[in-house]
């Protein structure tokens, strides 16, 4: 692509971006120098701007809402002032410290508290929080308690000052700035979107090849930092620090300038946190009237306008914003990942030993075994509660084997989490439809091309810096992706979100996903369920079509019919074991299976 | 350490932990059939409280006439509370939790803000149900605090009973379990949500009026009650009632105990968020839950 | 023309975008906000906290401040020059005190602040007055906590602050016979330094500090730490108090709970009716607080030295709000009339007003009854022996004793006072 292109690309993509911007700017030249906005709101806004990316990264893309990022903030702005008043370290040092120790709390804490649900989560962020609150108050020897501690030196980096107001603005918007910049190029990569995903569904994330617990944990890390930073800038404008700057109220103005300005932009933060700074001096004679306004507001917002003031904004421009997969159509080539599904070893693609699993006392998988050769179907029936999903379940990693054996190609399956399941080549749909609501058909898709993302540290560092998902490779799987929707035959909708398709259409998406990973093994958990005659017969063909390539297929379906057309073999399950095992014709003449099915 | 310092402590602690074990108790309910954690459980007791003294001193009435409708109108603050965290949702479609718990918060903050307008930052104190002391084998103990006991003894025996054996208790433990199998089964899911907010509230309100003539109470206390009953119902895990009880009472010794050791009043101050943190982190379903969260 | 005289003769003023918005409307109207028929007002910054757990002594040091400020405004102002008022909000956090101290030199350009109040909000900004260069008169209880470096350009009207407070022990030794006490405070930072000044002051005295206990600022039941104190052996026979809000409140009232029938000395800010109205009469007694004479005008000796100026002052406030004035009133008048006074002198120039309040502005008597003296090294300005010990009686302090007298009595000599001083800070170098 030419630079042209890519410029005209970024200018559509971000087309609410640029105007709120450009009329910011505008606005706030206007109120400065009337005289109706201080230069000091410019400065503090442009610090919170900073602390409201930091939460707007955790909870706006990855889900989990902390309510503790005050403490991060606390330790930024805390560790520079300890560190100068102990130590008469240099705010660049302090900073670079205590940035350190945020981070390290933030990794602590994300493995802690990684395993707890919705307000759980939220409350043991809270608690942190609290805690670092009252130790704050509690070990005044050092922090200097509620007398607060002083003497915080103003930045000194390579040889230039930032004493001035002035000049420390500078610092404090080019720091924002540029922390803008690498926030905006991790949602746009393949990270933002594995984090969209964890937020849609975990579990089909995870699916897709998504390592969620890593990848929550080195976001929530990030963040941690994004706050410390912000913390030390704040300690070094005010001078000073007390512990009522990090108390529950400045928890709300967080979370107020989040709501107002809208989480899951990035951006939005900018006009929250002006909003929230703007305020008191809106408010001016009526202060007394404050807390009760910005509760009214923040209702408000939440009842209103719960995308925000920037989503609210980017709803309104949509239909200027294009997308480039509309601007490109399908080449009308296969994906190449259907060319590339490398072949077995040996005769056999999956073995399956004694599979076992039990609820409670209910055995619902009662030593299963079967073997699936490359490119063969083979499918799974029984009656309703016979164990197939839970079967699926297992070889894909969403439930714990409690005993027997599973080989893909001679990996060992069991023990191994869905996203490692996933990298070794295997994808599925499932029964309840599992699609990233949140995200669009295309982009659905691209997660599968991707394979997820393996939330290490290094790609999220990379992406954060643009290196790992450029402009190229972004191409590159929207390309793959549009052509695995032309094979599907959902090219038309690729921008459409997922919620606004009919069922059917639904379930090709999720196969779509599924194949754009290019797996040895698909597993298709009734996909075809609820498609009419005509969407079954496309089905079939794609079957035919992946198969063809070298893709092994175990489908679950209850459309005898079908099945008995599609299938190479069939695998017959009732109350948790195998009855039968052949080819359809033997099946269809077997005595345990036609007892099953029609009672003996 | 003397004896009688001991039963000081577990004496203050008993008591103030029924406090808490009452607003805990609230959160208990409200989670139980809503799952939502209602952050707006302190402000009930602010108002309550504040509203009960108003009666009494400002308008004159007797206090048994106060308490009644200072109850009444606060579990009004309890049904906007749940109008407006269920705006958007149908039995089918729940809401998101996140944006619930964000909506009580932005609530809780409405609510401080207009106790701030209307009494302004001042500490009150209502009156007592029963003043002055008497002595129990050295240690002192303040008659409002024992009437305090009581009352949340009395209200979770009633409320245990309410949960078991009426239709709407047991209405509101059906939502519990299956909100869509509840509304299916025809309980009006709405009006179970309205009681359960209602009558929470009318437990916050309780809790404020019991303790303003011991601690004073002003517009900025409701937090640091919703922290205590959040403490109090997570300590004491989901079973509906004996949970929040046990939990607060335990919360009120242990943070009493503390002033027993050197440096207590400082450990006091961290000891309890602490303790949420552990709890959360190696027994999520509290103390007394049978089941894992 | 008569538009903009109106509008400048509304000389109390808040300011507020709407201000601003009518001033800039008018300016574009072409009437010349600017023009200099009439005298150009002096603005002066009032910086105090309306919000939070300090704020009930705000509304209070606002409305004696502007007190102050209005009967200047009669009076003819600075030379002719009425005064403005430019008034913001601290919301209890220090570093918007900061900011708002910053944008009130910065952008309003006033020559001199009134305020901050509330010693953590001061401590939490005191080193932007001396940045900015303009002199804050702050209402601090503790300002011996503020760091030698930051006093330059900070000094405090609240003549009688926790270490005035804490020489009630000379009373206590002198009159009461106390020998020896246990201390209760609030346990952070705060709470313990003005902790140290009880076991400094009792020291000075020669009485025994057995214990110092504490709970947190927010605790309401403080039976624990006062039984602590009623167990100890041989017995305390009185218990000092250090506590603002309903801590002290609560801590004074429940030592009759607790056992502790004996004299309390009282350290900290709740001198306003609303704290002390249910002080019950048992402990009204026993009660004592070291504080300045505006206190207690109804029961004050006629034949005091500042007798008339108190009396004075409380008929100016009622005659204004209908109301008695309470402590913290006669604290924000007086703050503000150390700049009116220096505004007189002086004018509106920062340096010189700074210069002058720190050094120059001698025996300046205020409406708390005391004389103000101010040194780069003492930025109270008065000897904190020189006030009355007062008891509550009635919901109301009433005067018992005058305080030196008891010094005398017990031959405290200067020197070891003045080293007393020093060591907590009252006076630096």
């Amino acid at each position: 692509m030419t630079f042209r292109d890519q410029v005209a690309y970024l200018a559509r993509r971000n087309v609410a971006f640029f105007v709120t911007v450009v009329a910011y700017a505008v606005v706030v030249s206007v109120m400065l120098s009337a005289g109706w906005l201080f230069p000091d709101v410019l400065v503090t806004t442009g610090i919170f701007f900073i602390l409201v990316m930091s939460l707007d990264l955790v909870y706006g893309y990855a889900g989990l809402l902390s309510l503790g990022h005050i403490g991060f903030f606390a330790v930024g702005a805390y560790g520079v002032a300890i560190l100068a008043n102990q130590f008469g370290l240099s705010w660049g040092v302090g900073t670079v410290l205590s940035l350190l120790l945020d981070t390290g709390i933030g990794v602590l804490l994300g493995y802690a508290f990684m395993r707890l649900k919705g307000s759980y989560f939220m409350l043991g962020t809270l608690a942190f929080g609290l805690v670092v609150q009252a130790l704050i108050r509690v070990w005044f020897s050092v922090t200097g308690g509620d007398a607060g501690l002083g003497n915080i030196p103003r930045p000194f980096i390579f040889g230039a000052e930032f004493k001035s107001n002035l000049q420390f603005g500078t610092l404090v918007w080019i720091t924002a700035a540029i922390l803008f910049w690498l926030s905006m190029n991790i949602t746009r990569s393949r990270v933002g979107r594995a984090l969209r995903a964890i937020r849609s569904d975990e579990i089909s994330a995870a699916s897709s090849g998504v390592n969620v617990a890593r990848l929550k944990v080195n976001v929530f890390a990030l963040s941690a930092a994004y706050a410390s930073l912000s913390g030390s800038l704040f300690a070094s404008y005010n001078n000073a620090v007390h512990p009522e700057s990090f108390s529950l109220g400045a928890l709300l103005d967080l979370l107020m300038m989040l709501f107002f300005g809208g989480e899951g932009t990035i951006w939005g933060g900018l006009i929250g946190a002006t909003i929230m700074r703007i305020l008191p001096d809106v408010i001016g004679p009526f202060h007394a009237a404050k807390l009760l306004f910005s509760g009214i507001v923040f209702v408000l917002i939440i009842f209103l306008f719960p995308q925000g003031l920037a989503g609210t904004i980017t709803s309104l421009l949509a239909k200027y914003r294009r997308s480039p997969a509309s601007v490109r159509p399908p080449d009308g080539q296969l994906p190449t990942a259907l060319s590339q599904i490398p072949a077995p070893s040996g005769a056999i693609l999956l073995k399956v030993t004694d599979l076992c699993r039990s609820f409670g006392g209910l055995r619902a998988v009662d030593a299963v075994s079967f073997e699936v050769k490359p490119g063969h179907v083979k499918s799974l029936i029984g009656p309703n509660g016979a164990g197939k999903t839970t079967v699926l379940n297992l070889m894909s990693g969403v439930l714990t084997t409690d005993s027997g054996e599973i080989l893909l190609d001679g990996h060992a399956l069991r023990g191994r989490r869905s996203d490692q399941i996933s990298r070794l080549g295997m994808q599925r749909t499932f029964q309840h439809e599992r699609l990233f609501t949140q995200l669009t058909v295309i982009e659905n898709v691209m997660i599968g091309c991707e394979r997820g993302a393996d939330g290490s540290l290094s790609e999220l560092l990379l992406c954060t810096i643009g290196a790992g998902s450029t402009l190229e490779q972004e191409m590159k799987a929207r390309h793959e992706a549009m052509r695995c929707l032309a094979l599907i035959g959902l090219a038309k909708h690729a921008d459409d979100l997922v919620s606004n398709l009919p069922h059917g259409q639904r379930k090709l998406v999720e196969l779509a996903r599924a194949i754009a990973a290019g797996p040895r093994l698909l597993l298709l958990d009734e996909t075809a369920a609820g498609l009419n005659d005509a969407e079954k017969i496309h089905f079939k063909n794609l079957v035919g079509r992946f198969c063809a390539h070298g893709m092994a297929v175990v489908l679950i379906e209850h459309d005898t019919d079908f099945v008995m057309e599609l299938s190479d073999e069939i695998v017959v399950m009732n109350f948790g074991q195998k009855i039968a095992d052949g080819r359809p014709a033997e099946i269809s003449r077997d005595e345990a299976v036609l007892a099953a099915y029609l009672g003996s | 350490m003397r004896t009688d310092q001991i039963l000081q402590v577990i004496l203050t602690g008993l008591s103030q932990g029924g406090i808490y074990a009452l607003i805990g108790l609230g959160f208990s309910l409200v989670s139980m059939s809503t799952r939502v954690l209602n952050l707006a459980q302190g402000a009930y007791a602010v108002w309550g409280g504040f509203l009960f003294i108003a009666m009494v001193s400002a308008l004159g009435l007797p206090p048994l006439a106060a308490l009644g409708l200072a109850i009444i109108a606060t579990a009004l603050l309890g049904i906007v509370t749940e109008r407006l965290v269920h705006i958007r949702s149908k039995p089918w479609r729940p809401i998101s939790l996140d944006v619930a718990v964000l909506s009580t918060l932005a609530l809780s903050v409405v609510f401080e803000g207009a106790a701030f307008l209307v009494w302004g930052p001042d500490p009150q104190r209502g009156p007592a149900i029963q003043s002055g002391v008497f002595r129990l084998f050295g240690a002192v103990v303040v008659w409002q605090s024992v009437w305090m006991f009581g009352a949340m003894i009395v209200l979770s025996v009633a409320l245990h009973l309410f949960l078991r054996h009426t239709w709407m208790g047991q209405a509101m433990r059906a939502c519990a379990q299956n909100t869509l199998a509840a509304h299916l089964l025809g309980i009006n899911v709405r009006r179970v949500g309205l009681v359960t907010f209602g009558i929470a509230a009318m437990l916050g309100a309780t809790a404020g009026m019991l303790v303003s003539p011991v601690t004073w109470i002003d517009y900025q206390i409701g937090g640091y009650f919703m922290l205590q009953g959040v403490l109090a119902f997570l300590l004491g895990g989901e079973e509906e009632v004996a949970g929040p009880v046990v939990g607060g009472l335990l919360l009120g010794i242990v943070e009493n105990v503390l002033l027993l050791f050197p440096g207590g009043g400082l450990l006091k101050q961290v000891i309890p968020m602490i303790l949420l943190i552990a709890v959360l982190l190696w027994r999520p379903q509290g103390l007394l839950a049978k089941r894992a969260a | 023309m008569c538009f903009t005289a109106s509008f400048r003769m509304n000389s109390i003023s808040r300011r507020s975008l709407m201000l601003r918005a009518g001033a800039a409307g008018l300016a574009v109207m072409g009437l010349g906000a600017g023009s200099v028929h009439a005298q150009e007002p002096i603005k002066v910054g009032l910086l105090l906290t309306y919000q939070g757990p300090t704020a009930i002594f705000a509304r209070y040091e606002d409305k004696g401040a502007r007190l102050a400020i209005e009967l200047a405004n009669k009076a003819g102002g600075i030379n002719g020059r009425p005064i403005d008022v430019v008034g913001y909000d601290t919301e209890g956090k220090p570093d918007r005190a900061g900011v708002l101290f910053r944008r009130l030199a910065e952008e309003d350009k006033v020559p001199v602040v009134i305020g901050p109040d509330s010693i953590f909000v001061v401590l939490g900004m005191s080193a932007v007055p001396a940045q900015a260069k303009v002199l804050a008169i702050g209402g601090p209880g503790g300002y011996e906590f503020v760091a030698p470096k930051d006093r330059t350009h900070i000094v405090t009207g609240w003549a009688s602050g926790g270490f005035a407070n804490a020489l009630v022990l000379a009373y206590f030794k002198d009159k009461l016979k106390v020998k020896r006490i246990g201390i209760v405070t609030t346990a952070d930072t705060i709470g313990q330094r003005s902790a140290d000044e009880f076991v400094g002051a009792a020291k000075l005295v020669g009485i025994e500090v057995a214990k110092v206990v504490s709970q947190p600022a927010s605790d309401r039941d403080l039976l624990p730490s006062l039984r602590e104190l009623a167990g100890l052996s041989p017995k305390i026979d009185a218990v000092a108090v250090y506590g603002s809000g309903p801590f002290g409140t609560i801590a004074v009232n429940q030592t009759e709970l607790a056992g502790l029938d004996v004299p309390i000395a009282y350290a900290g800010g709740n001198i306003i009716p609303e704290l002390i109205k249910d002080v019950g009469p048992d402990i009204g007694k026993r009660f004592y607080i070291a504080t300045a004479r505006a206190a207690v005008p109804g029961s004050l000796p006629k034949n005091d030295p500042y007798a008339q100026t108190v009396q004075k002052f409380v008929a100016d406030y009622t005659a204004k709000y209908k109301e008695a004035p309470t402590l913290p009133a006669a604290v924000g008048y007086d703050m503000a009339a150390t700049a009116i006074d220096a505004l007189k002198a002086v004018g509106p120039d920062p340096d010189k007003l700074r210069d002058y309040v720190t050094s120059k502005q001698k025996n300046f008597v205020g409406a708390q009854g005391v004389r103000f003296n101010r040194t780069p090294q003492d930025g109270y300005g008065v000897d904190p022996r020189d006030n009355v010990v007062a008891s509550i009686e009635g919901g109301k302090f009433v005067f018992k004793d005058y305080l030196p007298q008891s010094f005398t009595n017990l031959g405290v000599k200067d020197d070891a006072f003045l080293g007393l001083m020093r060591e907590h800070k009252m006076l630096i170098d």
